[in-house]
């Protein structure tokens, strides 16, 4: 037990644990101070300076978030010294800020604009300095939408992208009155290495990086009598977005999310998580038979560890970055586009509909499934196999727009024929989820037995560690499959850029002798998109991770080869996995690009 | 290698140079109280003989001015930008020195004597040291970034008429917000020149 440290704030004593910070001690003693640069998901960079404090015996003024607590310290959060300052902080930012809010995507959730209602700064008469810079919005990539006018230089996109991405497409450039985030020779974000993640949207406190929005799309094709609209909703919508709508973190919203779709006007809602049931057939097959290839046949141009490629942020991430490894990427589609492509084919045909006029929606926590959707060879049905990616927040949006009282609404199923799903298609939304899902149908199809963990929860590839690792070893399998008898399956799983990075690091090296790796470009996995609910911390995460397990928990099929649709589509239309029919419409391939 | 590096500059070097020289108490009798020694200074503007002095501390700037002044001095501004200027009915009050009476420690930091004649609008004197930090601020922080910007274009609008002289208040005010709150001693230090320079030459800032 080390001791505590004793110190007052506002007067009052507090004891905290050595090494606290200001601000932390006076969340700890009910007092809020404001921070804009701070984050927890970040290093601290004490840049905003909105958090100062006055420390008894001291001539300046300290951030709060950036000066660990001493013994009898006495801190004022609210003297004059510190509210004219503060104050005089938050109107420099104004200044300097484009504070349009009411023709801001932001309006309602940004950061300074709350500050600004906290502090009512009724005369603001510093010189507006938005005319004097000559700003243009980057709105060339289909996935984020950079406004320089609205930037506060916090920095806490840079930090996102270099501490928790380790991708660096966002940087500071230029000093003084210039000094500005950027790319890479100020290309545009599409141009540079970005994996289009979004984290940086959903850590940004102003509307400077905001998603590229399709809501008024969507409502057009909504609204037009000839389409008929298609959604689908992925695993980790459910269990975020009711975040936005009114509800506390982790609960999960499943039937009335699929009541408020119908109710938008949505001609049929159905389920990714049933293409994320398909892509376990996919991927598992193609698992198995790379292991064969490799075990057996010892082709040296089959690669292993074979990587998962459900994540289009880690797809683009690995194609700028590892271009070389592309090979080890499964060949499956993510089960967005899978979804799409099945959308225009399969469904249309079973619904006696011209592919032609199916507008296929979806709704993703992810800002790289807007790129994803965009990507040329995504038009495996004909069309474009999604035609718009909508963010769990811009749903919510699309929900208020309506003017739906999403607490009232009764909870209603998904449609039939690709919305059934199973509580493996379910777990796809946290990180080592799909490594749980393909572990329960794999080992169950080697052995004929459940894959050996009590409840089939695979507990090992669970959790928030930045790289997960286990292994399975093959006992008894099945006589089809005896050359993987006592093979000893090893898995990784990696979330967050900067671990896939790790792990990549070690699989070049030669040092791993993993078999398969479940790789997730953000934190946490899919319910830690970038296009989540803001804020997103490492207990939010928790919490929506502890949702998804307990919605998984809550199925009454729990591996992806039971989902009963998935057996009729295989029986009706695909034939069986890797078939012909599905290299055409469920597998891909990768574009090498490049590094800045 | 864990070890600390003391890192000294070539004044200090040279400094050590004279005292192993001619012995400490040479050097001791230098100055006042705690201002012991010598300094070198850069002396410009308006001066007949501008170049690098080497001068006693403790000088007063009356001194300095009957010195270095073409007869016409307006007023000093000593350690450059970041520090303090001092308009000639404070010459005689003020030491050159680490504990001047008006300006201490920030006096002999850079060594930098800068002298100004009746000829010189002290609003573009300030305007040039604005321009200076609103260019060097590192822009991290948001007194400096934006203060720098504010404070620069908030003289030139009074200037203009564009804002009221007691806008020249409220930059004030902004400097005391930049001196408590800036992340580092660049961002702090603007409050010196400007409030210097606007208290004691409003009207040269406003007409």
């Amino acid at each position: 037990m080390t001791k505590k440290i004793k110190i007052s704030i506002n007067g009052f004593f507090v004891e905290v644990e050595p090494g606290t910070t200001i601000l932390d001690a006076a969340r700890q003693a009910g007092v809020i101070i404001p921070t804009l640069c701070y984050h927890k998901d970040l290093c601290i960079a004490g840049n905003c300076r909105v958090c100062v404090v006055e420390i008894a015996g001291q001539k300046r003024l300290s951030a709060a978030c950036a000066t660990p607590c001493e013994e009898e310290m006495e801190i004022s959060t609210n003297s004059m010294n510190v509210l004219h300052s503060r104050k005089q902080i938050i109107e420099l930012l104004l200044s300097e800020h484009n504070a349009d809010c009411t023709s801001c995507f932001k309006n309602g959730s940004c950061e300074l604009q709350k500050l600004a209602s906290d502090y009512k700064i009724l005369k603001q008469d510093f010189i507006r300095l938005v005319p004097f810079h000559n700003y243009t919005i980057d709105k060339f990539s289909p996935s984020i939408i950079k406004d320089d006018s609205k930037c506060i230089r916090c920095q806490r996109c840079v930090r996102t992208c270099a501490e928790l991405q380790g991708v660096n497409a966002l940087t500071v450039a230029h000093k003084g009155d210039r000094m500005k985030i950027t790319t890479f020779f100020e290309k545009p974000i599409n141009d540079v290495v970005c994996s289009t993640c979004g984290q940086c949207i959903n850590h940004c406190p102003t509307g400077a990086l905001v998603e590229k929005n399709y809501i008024e799309q969507v409502w057009d094709a909504i609204a037009d009598k000839t389409k008929h609209v298609v959604v689908q909703t992925a695993p980790a919508v459910r269990i975020g977005l009711g975040e936005e709508l009114g509800l506390s973190v982790g609960n999960r919203v499943t039937g009335k999310m699929v009541a408020a779709l119908k109710r938008l006007g949505f001609d049929a809602v159905m389920d990714t998580d049933f293409t994320a049931d398909l892509t376990i057939m996919e991927e598992g097959t193609e698992l198995l038979t790379r292991l064969k290839s490799v075990l057996v046949d010892h082709d040296p141009t089959v690669k292993l560890p074979m990587a998962t490629s459900c994540s289009p942020g880690w797809i683009k991430y690995i194609e700028h970055l590892f271009p070389d490894y592309l090979d080890h990427l499964s060949t499956c589609k993510s089960p967005q586009q899978m979804f799409g492509a099945l959308a225009k084919t399969y469904y249309a045909k079973a619904r006696n509909l011209d592919p032609e006029t199916i507008v296929s929606v979806s709704v993703m926590p992810c800002t790289a499934k807007k790129f994803e959707a965009s990507r040329p060879e995504m038009h495996a049905s004909g069309y474009r196999d999604v035609d718009y990616v909508l963010t769990t927040r811009e749903l919510a949006i699309m929900i208020k727009q309506a003017g739906i009282d999403f607490l009232k609404l009764e909870e209603i199923h998904f449609d039939r024929l690709m919305g059934e799903s199973t509580g493996a298609g379910v777990i796809f939304g946290a990180t080592g989820g799909v490594m749980e899902a393909a572990l329960r149908t794999v080992y169950e199809l080697v052995t004929g037995r459940d894959v050996p963990f009590e409840n089939l929860d695979v507990i090992p590839v669970r959790g928030m560690d930045g790289v997960k690792e286990a292994s399975l070893k093959i006992e008894n399998p099945l006589k089809e499959w005896e050359f993987l008898d006592g093979v000893e399956l090893k898995c990784a799983v990696a979330h967050g850029l900067v671990n896939a990075g790790k792990v990549m690091d070690s699989i070049r090296s030669g040092q791993s002798s993993y078999h398969f790796v479940e790789f997730m470009a953000c934190p946490g996995g899919c319910l830690g998109g970038g296009g989540q609910p803001i804020p997103t911390s490492p207990e939010i995460r928790q919490k929506r991770a502890e949702a998804i397990y307990a919605e998984d928990a809550g199925m009454p099929l729990r591996k992806s080869h039971q989902n009963p649709e998935v057996i009729k589509i295989y029986k009706d239309f695909l034939d069986h996995p890797l078939s012909e029919k599905s290299h055409h419409l469920l597998h891909t391939h990768y574009t090498p690009r490049q590094r800045f | 290698m864990g070890k600390p590096t003391v890192i000294n500059n070539v004044e200090t070097l040279a400094h050590t140079f004279t005292i192993f020289k001619y012995g400490a108490k040479r050097f001791y009798d230098l100055g006042v109280q705690y201002s012991r020694g010598s300094k070198l200074f850069s002396v410009s503007g308006d001066t007949p003989k501008p170049g690098i002095y080497e001068l006693e501390l403790g000088m007063s700037l009356a001194d300095f001015v009957e010195e270095f002044g073409d007869g016409d001095t307006k007023a000093v501004q000593v350690g450059g930008a970041s520090g303090f200027l001092v308009p000639r009915k404070r010459f005689s009050e003020t030491a050159i020195g680490f504990q001047g009476k008006l300006v201490g420690i920030s006096l002999p930091t850079g060594g930098s004597m800068m002298l100004f004649n009746s000829s010189r609008s002290m609003f573009n004197v300030l305007d040039n040291y604005l321009e200076f930090f609103r260019e060097e601020s590192c822009g991290q922080c948001t007194p400096c970034r934006v203060g720098c910007q504010q404070l620069l274009r908030g003289i030139k609008a009074v200037k203009r008429g564009e804002k009221n002289a007691r806008y020249l208040d409220k930059l004030l005010r902004l400097t005391e917000t930049m001196k408590l709150t800036a992340k580092c001693g660049l961002g702090q230090s603007v409050a010196n020149s400007f409030s210097s320079i606007v208290e004691n030459f409003r009207e040269e800032m406003i007409y």
